[in-house]
């Protein structure tokens, strides 16, 4: 069986992305509306608190994910030659922008994170 | 294999031996119809005649503001008319133009016969027209809905909305919902499937691509839709309290369900029309589209991100800053993709050599109007800023620049675009000149005051204002814009009947484009191309100008009539090899008799007739079912000679074959819906007051674990089906499916079983919502016994074979779903009264 990324690409990487986005802006919000519930906010340490640290693992978590797709597609594109069809190598092209574009996206929404008040 | 049927020499010929099994028979036969250039106008029209009903009622607003202290309209009859203003323009009009234009234009674009489920495209327009005609006669009767077009809680709740007012929204919005869905399965799976061959996914136009995104939204965008809209007439019928907070309840649940449809509702509209412009304006401009690939990048990057701004309609509702600011983040990101869209096609005019024809001048229109309403977007998608216009005028103009301009001006450049297609006929005076600029000028006047009239601080949906308000001279504006704008409108129609009626004959393909549905005679025939053509470029007609002569004499594929039957081809989806014969079904009256009989359960629950709607219910499934009886093919048939000197088998005998992929969507569908429904306890839980509930639900772990196994044993049994030494053996395949059945049965019972000790469902939210998950789950055990013995039934009549396992294969599809929603139903229940204990 061949690594993943060096099947050619097929429709499904288009959404991966941003199929991770929407995994990490759901957690988020989920965690944060548990978390207030739960009242994870008022356990702390410094100027941390539980709720925040969770929050910002759940981010980076996700942005690991998106490095490790960013990479697969990128190797994909990479050795992608003459054998695969001009679909394939749209649908690579495709794939790689469509996660850089999750990739920033998910990065942006994060950066609330440090920024604002949680439960407030 | 046999020879291929000779294709006639003769053009003539071959079109009347081809119109003969397409072609849809006159007179009453006309309401069998189920081809899609027929259902495809009729959704047009329909949603045209809707548009002028929505037009007459914004018209009535205008009056009604025009001047302060107004007694044109009471504030009872203001109430109805702003309610079915938004409603009829979002559900009634503005969707199903955009699914008509697709379903008449996609399988010519994509070059096929037809949409992928001929039947599906009937049913669901039935369900538009009689759940939009509910809700046009309530409104005659005087009892439409009074809520808003968004019907917050509790205003539509029992005691707010005591009347049948509320009810016609949440039933007829719910029947054509029906229509919605089932669009959006047979758009996806025609542009997946049913393309010419060699179009690969790289050659496709991008209309398809816009398309084939919308309908993706459409799937997961409505199910919240329709539960909340379930949820809450349950409410209002039988007084489960999912929105009353007294009970555990919270009526922000509803806004969460609600927009969660409706933010993404607005790109559902505008990524068609986004589609029309991708189309339209390189034509125009006289050169390829600049960007396709970022292009095809940002519609997905738009449709996820669409779905991450619901919340940006509820900044002032109380939610965390930190959640704000999450929702504002999403908001403002959504304008990148649009962004990367406009300086497409801004580089393609740049590039190209435009020409200011009349289509290109409603583009113009576009560009000026949607830039606006995206700009001021931008604005509300900053939290200080939204807090302040909330609930104003400002909202009001702002919606409008963004709907009237990402989808009525783009839709009219594609009425003018697209006419002599519809039609054969070309203009010989146009009238659209006049009528853009009086739309144009008109919409400007009405809209662009208003934002001032908002940032004045004039409040929406009040029926009057004092004079002293500083806001007189601003709506009297507002209003003599409306009713320019209307004039334009009016001469648009006219210009359309001219044009129709008294029309020049178009020539073939008028605006030189590259796209294939200029390649079929114009208007089209019922079958669109006499032989299906090869593709080897994204602009077909652009290299081979004469290609629809070519195919009008079968020099393409399928270029043959076979049995009298109706073929297109289906491919690989992302090479667009062909991989199968996909055979349609002919006009029956099967799709309106079910929607009659959804009508009649729709119908009774509306004027809660439950035993009526029961019968409805089962007599309206009951017909669904009979839609097989002419599907599928008794006998193995083997590779099937396609044209080309190429075979390829029937789709009854293909792997991928596209039903398969309609029930994959059906539970994208579905699961959406369980999720949303999931959500909303486990959002009650958090957020909604009077937590914990006073009782909670008994273990009942034995029940429990019972319809676990059941539902293991029924996805494993119908799997086993399909399986090498089964699938062949007639008798051992028909004895898993009744395994499958019987553990389906012992599943509901099982199901049931709980659903007795959950206590009372009227007393807390706690218990409607663990109630709902299991009356889910169960309907979907239910339907499970169903699955499987329609699969017994299939087997034992011919349908199933070694190589003909099509059925077997979508009835395991829906045994495996069925396990995991009553899994998740079960593991949720039991640990929300563990988790409220900690």
């Amino acid at each position: 069986m061949k690594a993943l990324s060096q099947r050619p690409a097929g429709p499904v990487f288009l959404a991966l992305g941003f199929l991770i986005w929407a995994s990490a802006f759901s957690m988020l919000y989920a965690a944060l509306s548990i978390g207030c519930e739960l009242g994870w906010n008022s356990i702390t340490w410094g100027i941390f608190d539980l709720l925040r640290l969770i929050l910002f693992m759940l981010w980076a978590g996700h942005m690991t994910l998106l490095a490790w797709l960013y990479r697969v597609c990128r190797k994909r594109l990479d050795t992608s030659g003459e054998e695969n069809s001009s679909a394939a190598r749209f649908l690579g092209r495709a794939s790689l922008g469509a996660t850089m574009a999750a990739v920033a996206s998910t990065f942006w929404i994060g950066l609330a994170i440090p920024l604002s008040s949680t439960c407030g | 294999m046999t020879a291929p049927p000779a294709p006639p020499a003769d053009p003539i010929r071959l079109h009347k031996q081809l119109d003969a099994v397409w072609r849809t028979p006159a007179g009453l036969g006309q309401l069998a119809a189920v081809n899609h250039s027929v259902i495809g106008r009729r959704f047009i029209v329909t949603a045209l005649v809707f548009f002028a009903v929505g037009g007459i009622l914004a018209m009535l607003i205008r009056a009604q503001l025009a001047t302060p202290r107004s007694a044109f309209l009471g504030p009872d009859i203001y109430n109805q008319i702003f309610t079915m203003h938004g409603t009829v323009m979002m559900f009634l009009f503005a969707i199903p133009l955009f699914e008509g234009l697709a379903m008449y234009l996609l399988p010519k674009m994509l070059g096929a016969r037809d949409m992928a489920f001929p039947r599906l495209s009937a049913y669901g327009y039935w369900c538009y027209l009689f759940g939009g005609s509910i809700l046009l006669l309530a409104l005659f009767f005087g009892v439409a809905p009074d809520g808003g077009w968004f019907m917050y809680t509790p205003l539509s709740s029992r005691t707010y909305t005591p009347g049948i007012n509320a009810d016609v929204w949440l039933i007829g919005v719910t029947f054509v919902e029906i229509s919605a869905l089932s669009a959006a399965v047979e758009i996806i799976v025609t542009v997946l499937k049913l393309r010419a061959p060699g179009m690969s996914l790289d050659k496709m136009p991008l209309f398809a691509w816009y398309m084939l995104v919308t309908a993706f939204m459409m799937l997961v965008g409505f199910p919240p839709l329709i539960l909340g809209s379930v949820l809450l007439e349950v409410e209002r019928a039988f007084n489960l309290p999912f929105f009353d907070p007294a009970r555990g309840g919270d009526p922000l649940l509803w806004q969460h369900l609600f927009w969660l449809f409706g933010h993404p509702e607005v790109y559902i509209i505008f990524l068609p029309a986004a589609g029309v412009v991708s189309t339209v304006l390189p034509v125009l401009a006289r050169r390829e589209i600049i960007g396709y690939l970022w292009i095809v990048v940002s519609i997905v990057a738009l449709a996820f991100l669409s779905f991450g701004l619901w919340v940006h309609h509820m900044f002032t509702v109380g939610i965390p800053h930190l959640a704000l600011a999450f929702f504002s983040a999403a908001s403002t990101a959504v304008a990148v993709p649009t962004a990367v869209q406009i300086f497409a096609w801004i580089g393609t005019l740049l590039a190209g050599r435009p020409q200011l024809k009349l289509p290109m001048l409603f583009l113009l229109g576009f560009f000026f109007v949607f830039v606006a309403g995206g700009l001021t977007g931008v604005m509300l998608a900053v939290v200080p800023f939204n807090w302040q216009v909330h609930d104003t005028h400002f909202v009001v103009a702002h919606l409008h620049y963004v709907l009237v301009g990402g989808f009525i001006f783009p839709m009219l450049a594609a009425a003018y675009y697209w006419l002599p297609h519809f039609t054969g006929r070309s203009p010989r005076h146009s009238l659209g000149t006049g009528a853009f600029w009086l739309i144009f000028i008109g919409f400007n006047l009405t809209f662009l005051v208003m934002h001032w009239t908002g940032l004045m601080g004039m409040p929406r949906r009040v029926y009057t204002y004092s004079p002293d308000t500083g806001w007189e001279w601003l709506n009297l504006i507002s209003s003599i814009g409306g009713f320019l704008m209307a004039m334009g409108f009016a001469l648009f129609a006219v210009d359309l009947f001219l044009q129709w009626r008294f029309g020049r004959r178009a020539e073939r393909n008028p605006w030189s484009a590259g796209t294939l549905e200029w390649a079929t005679p114009m208007p089209p025939p019922a079958y669109n191309f006499a032989s299906l053509p090869p593709v080897t470029a994204r602009a077909p007609l652009a290299d081979a100008r004469d290609l629809g002569t070519e195919l009008a004499r079968g020099r393409g594929y399928l270029g043959f009539v076979r049995h009298g039957w109706l073929e297109t081809l289906g491919v690989e989806i992302t090479s667009g090899r062909v991989e199968q014969v996909v055979r349609l079904p002919r006009p029956t009256y099967l799709p309106l008799i079910s929607a009659l009989l959804t009508g009649v359960f729709f119908v009774s629950v509306l004027f809660k007739l439950y035993a009526l709607a029961v019968l409805g219910f089962v007599a309206a499934v009951g017909s669904l079912l009979l839609w097989s009886v002419t599907s599928g093919d008794r006998r193995d048939r083997g590779p099937l000679p396609i044209g080309c000197g190429e075979v390829a088998p029937p789709h009854s005998e293909a792997p991928d074959a596209p039903s398969r992929w309609a029930m994959v969507l059906v539970l994208v569908a579905d699961a959406t819906a369980f999720a949303s429904l999931a959500f909303g306890l486990l959002f009650l839980w958090v957020v909604a007051p009077n937590w914990p509930p006073p009782q909670l639900i008994e273990p009942g772990l034995t029940k429990s674990a019972l319809v676990i196994v059941a539902l293991a044993i029924a996805a494993w049994s119908g799997g086993r089906a399909l399986a090498p030494g089964f699938l062949e053996a007639p008798s051992r395949r028909d004895l898993q499916m009744i395994i499958a059945a019987a553990a389906q049965t012992t599943a509901l019972g099982g199901l049931i079983a709980i659903l007795m000790i959950v206590p009372d469902p009227t007393r807390h939210a706690y218990t409607a919502a663990t109630f709902a998950i299991l009356i889910y789950a169960a309907m979907h055990a239910g339907l499970g016994v169903i699955f499987a013995l329609f699969g017994l039934w299939r087997s034992r009549n011919g349908y199933v074979s070694a190589v003909r396992s099509l059925d077997l294969r979508i009835a395991v599809l829906w045994h495996k779903a069925t396990l995991g929603i009553g899994v998740a139903s079960l593991l949720l229940i039991h640990s929300l009264p563990w988790a409220m204990g900690q």
